[in-house]
């Protein structure tokens, strides 16, 4: 399964590269915004005036990958809440006008399979359709499947893609159950700052995955997922995961989830003290917390195969070459955990 | 080639708390819809019809083998109901739950949601106890039902609305095909809440009548609430054990149309059922029964009568909406219809579809009109549609 285009709309700029030209883009406080691009050339008016965030962001990012990419014969997406913003304003309508005439926009755009319906109509993609919602592991889910369609000789090429946004509802939930800083923090001092609880991120990710390895950005080798972790399941799993594709530690980059959370970020830390060689990345500190932020760091591992020079601030440990290969470690709030392996096909 | 096969079922809706309570209601052709809603509180329980289960949260709280758990709502309490029987069924003890081969895939579209006023206090930074404020997600359940049974291999919650759950089906089975999985729990769960009921309102596609599924002159769906689990298995765990049926073929596709409602030419309805039919190595004439998507809406049954026209032609098999007995339970509706789709084809029986008089003109075609035993019954065929566009089909066939 090859990666053949992909997009980010993230609180970077990495829409139009500026992330790798200009720098990193800093940010203070418990909240990374996205900077979405314009949509205007993309989304028809009337559209894109009915869409939340999410739809937005997922819809803008899902067309910008097809562009020039042909046909797809399906749609797999991952998002833990998609439109979460309208589902609180249809319960605010429900509230406020007491059961009373509301008006179904919110509704209808609020369920999570809205992103993949929308693109599915706009582009009159009639395949394979689906969403899964599985929080932290949403992401990985739509991978698997994807992996299963390729497998299954359903497919040749699929979109593929996971998406967030936040609101000021759901971040308030999190926020009183502990999940994020309520120090004034930055993107610089992210993991130094030894205190609990993390900042909150959004985006869109999209890919086009086909079975073609032709002009491929990268190859997704493995996917896997875990409940219940500990270091030794976990440590057994990666050793099971590059013996089944002959890969060799010595070879494997590495990519973390870290996120600055003191009460969790020991699993990161621990994992690494099993590798003392390999180049280490990181990318919360770029676009923040969010359960399917492994979609960005999957675009973020096209990015370091394909580029020489990177910002310092993705590197976590030892020096940037792009590697041969990518290990994605990540877990959300320590119980989903997850990881990745991907190939550079340049190398 | 692995044969999936049902080792297990749970189900509890508006017309039973269990698959042999549900089997007798669907036998005596009595809805579970009514006006007057006991426990769902709403504007809209005087005026409408709803299809509620009739059991507290306390009482299903205490009915279930689970310890005193905190923040469960009711969308949790009914999955875990509907989730003990089924792994009861099957006789998964502990150890086979926390396999790292055994994986669990639930679909639900409120989720927490159910406690409308609550989430909406809660999200405006005005929580009272923190017991509530990770219940919320469309994947809650999930996570409190992973925890709970410890379940170590793959879990996944599938959001794609009405069809959720029948996509949960669908994606453990091809997990046990494709060598990844040995067992598989799958299935849905929503209750009722306000969120979705003035959401169908507003939509004008909630009615103030029990509903009519196939009748020219229907007037809406009711709304009802559910959960349902299959266990599924490769037929090579399964030995020994009794077997419900197999899990024979799935099609999803999207219709590509509109955000809530279905082309007139059936594109995706007819693109799952016949993806699933493909699947499952059958003509249309071997269907022997159609379990119906029949929400009630002028624009589903319309959409899915002219798709089963279309696909099906003279070899129209008897098909019904068992939504007219538990009002259509969303998330939860593809794994409820594929267990009655199962003891179908377990007794030999159809199941009614009630409140049809007039059929859809030009088909002129009339669901099923009474229970009906002694058939023979060999391959269902289940229909599941949902906003988005998303169509998926599933054919249960007998195990040989």
């Amino acid at each position: 399964m090859y990666i053949k285009a992909a997009t980010a709309i993230s609180p970077q700029h990495t829409v139009d590269g500026r992330l790798f030209t200009e720098g990193v883009t800093a940010w203070t406080g418990n909240k990374c915004y996205a900077a979405e691009p314009s949509y205007i050339e993309m989304i028809p008016r009337a559209l894109l005036r009915r869409m939340n965030k999410a739809v937005r962001m997922g819809v803008g990012a899902g067309l910008m990958t097809l562009q020039g990419q042909g046909t797809q014969d399906g749609i797999v997406l991952g998002t833990a809440n998609g439109g979460i913003d309208d589902s609180f304003k249809f319960l605010r309508q429900i509230l406020e006008y007491d059961e009373g005439t509301l008006t179904p926009t919110n509704f209808v755009q609020s369920t999570p399979n809205a992103v993949a319906g929308s693109l599915a109509m706009m582009t009159k993609n009639t395949g394979y359709n689906i969403t899964h919602v599985n929080y932290g592991l949403a992401f990985e889910a739509a991978l698997l499947d994807a992996m299963m369609l390729f497998e299954e000789g359903k497919v040749q090429s699929l979109l593929l893609g996971g998406l967030e946004e936040i609101s000021d509802h759901n971040f308030n939930m999190d926020l009183q159950a502990g999940w994020f800083k309520t120090d004034e923090v930055n993107d610089t001092e992210l993991f130094a700052f030894q205190t609990a609880g993390t900042v909150k991120g959004e985006g869109a990710t999209m890919f086009v995955i086909d079975d073609d390895p032709e002009h491929a950005l990268a190859q997704v080798l493995a996917v896997d997922q875990m409940n219940f972790a500990t270091q030794l399941t976990l440590q057994d799993r990666v050793a099971q995961i590059l013996a089944e594709h002959a890969v060799s530690r010595e070879e494997v980059a590495l990519m973390v989830g870290m996120n600055g959370d003191a009460r969790h970020d020991g699993w990161y830390h621990e994992f690494l003290d099993a590798f003392d060689q390999q180049t280490v990345y990181s990318f919360k500190n770029l676009v923040g917390e969010y359960p399917t932020a492994t979609a960005f760091a999957v675009w973020l591992a096209t990015e370091l195969f394909a580029r020489e020079e990177v910002p310092q601030e993705m590197v976590l440990r030892g020096s940037h070459t792009p590697p041969k290969f990518l290990l994605i470690y990540n877990h959300y709030k320590a119980k989903q955990h997850s990881l990745m392996l991907l190939r550079n096909p340049r190398v | 080639m692995i044969k999936v096969v049902v080792t297990g079922r749970g189900a509890i809706s508006a017309i039973g708390n269990n698959v042999a309570e549900n089997r007798q209601r669907l036998i005596t052709g009595q809805t579970g819809l009514s006006k007057a809603s006991k426990y769902f509180t709403s504007k809209f329980t005087e005026s409408h019809p709803f299809g509620e289960i009739k059991m507290s949260d306390e009482e299903m709280l205490s009915s279930l083998a689970v310890p005193e758990m905190k923040g469960l709502t009711r969308t949790d309490l009914i999955a875990f109901k509907a989730f003990e029987e089924a792994i009861q069924e099957a006789g998964l003890d502990s150890d086979t739950l926390s396999h790292p081969r055994t994986g669990f895939i639930s679909g639900s579209t409120v989720g927490g949601m159910v406690l409308t006023d609550q989430v909406f206090e809660d999200g405006s930074n005005r929580a009272q106890r923190t017991a509530f404020l990770e219940s919320y997600d469309y994947c809650s359940h999930t996570l409190r039902i992973v925890e709970q049974y410890r379940i170590h291999g793959f879990t996944n919650t599938i959001n794609t609305a009405c069809s959720s759950s029948a996509n949960a089906i669908m994606m453990g089975a091809r997990l046990i095909r494709s060598g990844r999985a040995d067992r598989v729990i799958v299935g849905g769960a929503d209750s009722l809440a306000k969120f979705t009921v003035n959401g169908f309102n507003s939509l004008q596609i909630l009615s103030e009548d029990l509903c009519r599924p196939f009748d020219a002159n229907r007037k809406g769906l009711n709304l009802g609430e559910a959960a349902a689990y299959l266990v599924l298995e490769s037929e090579a765990c399964a030995k020994g054990k009794k077997i419900y049926g197999t899990v024979s073929g799935y099609g999803n596709s999207n219709d590509a149309y509109h955000a809530s409602a279905l082309s007139e030419d059936a594109v995706g309805v007819i693109a799952c059922m016949q993806a699933a039919l493909d699947h499952a190595g059958l003509e249309p004439a071997g269907i022997d029964y159609i379990n119906a998507h029949g929400t009630a809406t002028e624009n589903n049954d319309l959409t899915e009568i002219t798709g089963l026209g279309k696909l099906f032609g003279e070899h129209l098999p008897p098909f019904s909406s068992t939504k007219s007995f538990t009002g259509h339970t969303l998330a939860a509706a593809g794994a409820l219809e594929a267990v009655y789709s199962l003891m179908s084809m377990e007794h030999g029986e159809l199941y009614a579809s009630l409140n049809c008089e007039q059929p859809i003109s030009p088909l002129d075609e009339l669901p099923i009109a009474a229970y009906q035993e002694q058939q023979e019954i060999n391959a269902v065929l289940s229909n599941s549609f949902g906003f988005g566009g998303n169509c998926t089909s599933l054919v249960f066939k007998q195990h040989l």
